[in-house]
């Protein structure tokens, strides 16, 4: 691969402490009621924070050209697509009233 | 879609199994260690799909409980 760079193990530690505080930050935020879906989207935004902590340091994206930062990019924007349609079946239910009988 | 999950990561354990006893062997050096950096690669794409399933199955709709 064109990554030559090595990482430090510190970094990678600090990056592995802020991955388990973001953690349990969603899972804290799950039991508070925000109202609306402000929850999903909470924990999505956070999920989406330690996504990008993993692609950029674990990958290695960081040090990588900007080739890499292209395909990298449009391939994390199709994951995200992907969950939105997934999202929108479960956010939209409760839209219309349930026909009962 | 845990299922799923879990058959990637029982790939992926293979995998690193498989990258320990070669790496016991001394068969990768700074020179060639390509099959280190893809089943990284592989691991932490199982490793960011599941920071999204686990929010998405256990914890959406948790504070109406």
């Amino acid at each position: 691969m064109n990554s030559d760079h090595v990482v430090s193990i510190k970094l990678y530690s600090a990056i592995f402490g802020a991955l388990l505080v973001m953690t349990l930050a969603t899972a804290g935020a799950a039991f508070i009621d925000l109202g609306g879906n402000l929850n999903t989207v909470v924990a999505m935004l956070i999920a989406a924070c330690k996504a990008l902590l993993v692609i950029l340091f674990f990958m290695h994206v960081r040090y990588s050209s900007r080739l890499t930062w292209v395909f990298v990019g449009a391939g994390f924007f199709w994951l995200m697509i992907l969950l939105s349609l997934t999202l929108a079946d479960v956010l939209s239910r409760r839209w219309l009233p349930t026909v009962v009988g | 879609m845990t299922g799923m999950h879990a058959l990637h990561m029982i790939i992926g354990l293979a995998l690193l199994t498989a990258l320990i006893v070669k790496a016991g062997r001394g068969r990768f050096s700074s020179v060639y260690n390509t099959p280190v950096e893809l089943v990284g690669l592989y691991w932490h794409f199982v490793d960011i799909v599941w920071i999204f399933l686990f929010p998405l199955l256990y914890l959406v709709g948790r504070h109406l409980q």
